[in-house]
């Protein structure tokens, strides 16, 4: 249906009030005029009937207004009659077309009936048969469709449109007006009351009766399975009801929605089994609602440097709507119920009854935690095929709290925003600058209160520019998810591509213009595989964001005021790097906070800021990505921990170590086991996991500190873990890739350095030391042809500081190669890490040393 | 309940034979065939990689456009004689049915024949050489004009569950 052409007597019609005779004269007209056309309207012709459904509407609302319920249903019907006719198309039109036209001869009485009797009695709509139950859901379903249409087609000022509207809502009034239809009943009318309000007062904003619609639809599906709906409706009533209210009573927050919501089913719940239909949604859901969490958390950091920026409260009020609207659907009560309270609380604030202060970012954090709890329960769900109960999660005392904030700080400090904002004045430059110098000296006041308390803002110019802001950062965030799947794909055929055009070069040597082609076709294979690799990556900053987080958390526990510094967060990094450094800095911040920097009363006693800092910085070297991470604590102790060592047994203590041997120490697996340690020196605590958690990915760790002065650590990883800087080397028939990091030296070792040890194998001399040779083609079988170790070469490699010499034929060259998995079936063999497409497109194989030497070890 | 399985592995079976096209290709001096909606691609015999530490009948890993896929030996397999590769020798790239996902397996195979449209009728059920022998693999016999030919499940065949079974004894 729709918007159908507003034919000429639409506007007569209009200006036809509520005299009630006019009313039955004007619907006498359209009646005369509906059976004329619909006589004339061929069923061959879509058309034609179509013409018919503007009428019906406006006999439609005519009855409404004269509360005609009977004969507007017969409208209905003949609507819904002639949309049949119109979808199946030549199905027994005729038949269908014989039916109308008795049920509109039948209409043309109603004049007649409206002479005799004006007044329609009450009585009537409530003399409907009590009819099955199923005939009544079916019913409420259709008028709910109808209903859905005629909003979705909505257009403002259609008055006979919305006398549809009415027409549906009092259909389904009639319909729930029954015990088990209680709920049902309770909203259509608010949903009524809304549209009579849209008629009377012009307004046009369809979103509340969207939503009534929503809840309508949402409640009519647990009616058909035959399950309680336990949902919390009343915002969306209080939504209806807005418009109505407003002008009489000032909006009251704290009018809760416990009276009406029905108390969730006691008792442990039993685990439930999800159906495939609702397994892709809650699949879908999960990932969804994992995503939008994360942007609470940042968003939510956000505010905390800018309370009144309203754009900052909708990004956070949108996820929380979103997932409660999704949850409900789900039947996940917890969730709903709680995110519902959450978003009350935002709405709240969004509206200007307060500004959102610590306590209510610390209620809106727990309450994120306990929504990802109850998240990854649904996605444990997901993963086993069935629904775990979640009644170890206790929602209802953090909503209770939340409620409880929402009063207390609407009654405190009650300070409507939009009304600051519309009474301030204008500002100069200067006092702009001035405010800003004000906030450099008090770092943690809000530009706004400055300039609100200083009375020199325009804060509709701070808006302004916030919102600008707020683009600019949008710009950045509008993205396309693309799968992980389809990127390595096209990372593979870009690779492939670059094969193609160097095999291609090779045989253009001889023909000048056709290499110039050719190597034209190469810059922008090289610039594509490039763009290729750089889409799997991401920036850092939605690590660093958590980090801001933890060390919000972490200040807060240990009454230590902590700045945290974030310098680069937009460097990118790939995205399964992004994974590994989570761990590694979550502990090191955990360690900067906790032991590096001290106590306020420490740090003003030696002269230093009384808030701490912590610097978080990312760029890109040579290859890699640097991570720095580092506090103006009280740095490491180099006595204490050579002590600690000492008395480990770590070392002898007649070592002569450099600054960096003694604080990789800390990092020595059995260092950190003792607790006192960790409190005299402040650092060691699990540090050697860290080192071997990030040594996994290949990257390196490394501490610089200055007593009394601060510690740094710097963390280096490769770009992406997808590629490996490796040396190809020869075996045989075999070529190898040797990861260059684990590359120490490769040489022609004399005779005279080559030696058999009895029971240890054979060795060779390097600087003094013995090293183990491991022959590849032996422990690979790939042949048994036995060479002297003097007429070969040797790669030294290391690996947990071991240290063996690998012997190969020859040194191929040195490149960076995309690493491949084997595949399922050949994934975990043992020493080696995975395939690489060399530059002839065969395969060659990655060691993993580690891997190597283990089975060299036997 | 082995026996409940059995049962239970017959009716699957039953289900999955069915009429349709087979791509058949020889092996010594039999002919078999494989459903063709398993296969990916043919492709001609192209240099291998050896992977150390594989069964026997693991050739090795090949480069398909960027991706690399693990290629077997159905001979070996099958425990036939080696032969040395001919420019009829085929790699046949088979989609397997893994755990969680598909996976792209290449089989080498002496020669790629026909695809034929073989029906239900003309298809028996394997033959039981007594319970000790394992005829799982092999979905049915096709009775044709030309001769018997034996319809393999691929994915019974190169398992990635049995390929990882014989890596830890290998």
């Amino acid at each position: 249906m729709g918007c159908f052409p507003v034919s000429a007597n639409i506007i007569i019609f209009e200006y036809v009030e509520k005299d009630s005779m006019m009313t039955i004269e004007s619907i006498k007209k359209l009646i005369d005029k509906l059976s004329c056309d619909f006589v004339l309207a061929d069923p061959e012709d879509p058309d034609s009937l179509t013409g018919l459904l503007p009428i019906l509407k406006q006999i439609h609302g005519k009855c409404m207004e004269l509360s005609l319920k009977d004969k507007a249903k017969t409208v209905l019907k003949i609507k819904k009659m002639i949309n049949a006719v119109l979808i199946n198309g030549s199905k027994d039109v005729d038949k269908q077309m014989e039916n109308l036209g008795e049920i509109i001869s039948e209409l043309s009485s109603i004049p007649d009936v409206l002479e005799t009797s004006d007044h329609p009695e009450p009585a009537e709509s409530k003399a409907i048969e009590r009819e099955p139950h199923d005939s009544d859901l079916s019913r409420v379903k259709e008028s709910l469709d109808e209903l859905s249409v005629l909003i979705g087609g909505f257009c403002p000022g259609d008055i006979p449109d919305l006398g549809a509207m009415l027409n549906c809502l009092d259909q389904l009034i009639d319909v729930s007006n029954k015990e088990e239809f209680s709920i049902l009943n309770k909203i259509a009318i608010a949903c009524k009351g809304y549209v009579e309000n849209m008629t009377l007062e012009n307004i046009y904003n369809t979103k509340p009766i969207e939503e009534g619609l929503l809840l309508l639809k949402s409640i009519l599906s647990y009616m058909e399975k035959d399950e309680i709906f336990g949902f919390d409706y009343s915002d969306v009533l209080e939504l209806l009801d807005m418009k109505i209210k407003e002008e009489q009573t000032p909006k009251k927050p704290e009018a809760k929605e416990e009276e009406v919501t029905p108390t969730p089913p006691a008792g442990p719940s039993e685990p439930k089994e999800i159906s495939p239909d609702d397994m892709e949604i809650l699949i879908d859901f999960v990932s969804e609602a994992e995503e939008n969490l994360d942007t609470i958390e940042v968003n939510l950091i956000d505010l905390e440097q800018d309370p009144t920026n309203n754009d900052i409260i909708n990004d956070i009020f949108r996820p929380f709507h979103t997932i409660k609207g999704v949850s409900g659907f789900l039947s996940l009560t917890k969730i709903n119920k709680l995110s519902h309270t959450t978003e009350n609380l935002l709405d709240a604030a969004r509206s200007g009854d307060f500004l959102i202060n610590d306590i209510a970012t610390d209620a809106i954090l727990e309450s994120v935690d306990t929504l990802k709890n109850l998240i990854d329960m649904v996605k444990d769900g997901t993963q086993t095929g069935i629904l775990q109960p979640d009644d170890h999660i206790d929602v209802e005392g953090l909503r209770d709290k939340l409620q409880k904030l929402q009063v207390a700080l609407t009654k405190g400090e009650k300070m409507p925003l939009g009304e600051i904002l519309v009474q301030k004045g204008d500002i100069s430059k200067e006092n702009l600058d001035q405010a800003l110098d004000i906030q450099k000296e008090q770092p943690d006041k809000k530009i706004g209160e400055i300039l609100v308390e200083k009375n020199q803002a325009a804060p509709k110019q701070i808006a302004g520019a916030l919102m600008d802001q707020a683009h600019s950062k949008k710009k950045i965030a509008a993205q396309v998810k693309v799968s992980t799947e389809k990127l390595d794909d096209l990372v593979d055929y870009a690779g492939e591509l670059v094969i193609a055009q160097s095999m291609l070069k090779q045989k253009t040597v001889d023909d000048p213009s056709l290499s110039q082609n050719v190597a034209q076709l190469g810059q922008i294979v090289t610039n594509m595989q490039n763009i290729a690799m750089s889409m799997r990556m991401i920036p850092i900053k939605s690590t660093f964001m958590k980090m801001i987080r933890l060390v919000r958390d972490l200040s807060k526990k240990s009454g230590k005021e902590i700045n945290l510094n974030m310098v680069g967060e937009d460097t990118e990094i790939d995205r399964n790097v992004v994974d590994a450094l989570y761990e590694p800095m979550v502990h090191m911040i955990r360690n900067s906070c906790d032991h590096g920097i001290e106590a306020i009363s420490d740090r003003t006693g030696q002269g230093k800021s009384s808030q701490g800092t912590i610097t978080l910085r990312a760029y890109h070297k040579g290859g890699h990505i640097i991570i720095e991470i580092e506090d103006d604590g009280k740095g490491l102790d180099q006595m204490v921990i050579l002590e600690k060592a000492k008395n480990t047994g770590l070392i002898d203590g007649t070592e002569q170590l450099t600054d960096a041997q003694v604080y990789d120490l800390i990092m020595q697996p059995g260092f950190s086991t003792a607790k006192e340690i960790t409190d005299v020196s402040g650092r060691g605590v699990g540090m050697d996991v860290v080192k071997s958690g990030i040594e996994k990915f290949r990257g390196q760790l490394n501490i610089e500190s200055q007593m009394g002065q601060g510690t740094k650590f710097t963390i280096s990883l490769p770009l992406t873990l997808a590629i490996i800087d490796g040396m190809l080397v020869g075996v045989d028939d075999e070529r190898y890739v040797i990861p260059t990091t684990a590359i120490q030296k490769a040489f022609k070792p004399p005779k005279e350095d080559c030696f058999t040890v009895e029971g240890k194998g054979e060795m060779v001399k390097d600087r003094g030391g013995l090293i183990p040779v491991i022959r590849l083609n032996d422990m690979y079988n790939s042949s048994s042809k036995k060479k002297t170790i003097w007429d070969k070469l040797v790669v030294v490699v290391e690996s947990k500081e071991e240290k063996r010499a690998l012997l190969i034929d020859e040194l191929l060259g040195k490149d960076e190669y995309v690493i491949k998995s084997l595949g399922n079936s050949l994934e975990d063999i043992k020493g080696i890490a995975g395939g690489a497409i060399l530059a002839d497109g065969q395969v060659g194989l990655i060691l993993d040393i580690h891997g190597v030497f283990a089975v060299a070890n036997g | 309940m082995t026996k409940e399985k059995e049962v239970m592995g017959q009716a699957i079976k039953n289900m999955t034979i069915k009429t349709g096209k087979y791509l058949t290709f020889s092996l010594e001096e039999e002919e078999y065939g494989i459903g063709i909606l398993k296969v990916k691609e043919i492709i001609g015999m192209m240099p291998i990689t050896s992977v150390p530490r594989t069964p026997e009948f693991v050739k090795g890993v090949i480069n398909l456009r960027g991706k690399v896929i693990p290629v077997m030996d159905l001979r070996l397999k099958f425990s036939m004689g080696e032969i040395p590769y001919t420019d009829r020798t085929c790699i046949i790239v088979v989609e397997i049915d893994s755990l969680d996902s598909t996976v792209l397996i290449g089989i080498v195979v002496d020669a790629v024949s026909e695809v034929l449209n073989i029906s239900k009728d003309e298809i028996e059920e394997a033959p039981t050489f007594g319970s000790k022998l394992d005829t799982d693999y092999i979905l049915g016999m096709a009775k044709m004009e030309g001769g018997v030919k034996i319809l393999l499940d691929i994915d019974r065949v190169l398992s990635a569950k049995e390929i990882e079974a014989l890596d830890k004894t290998a």
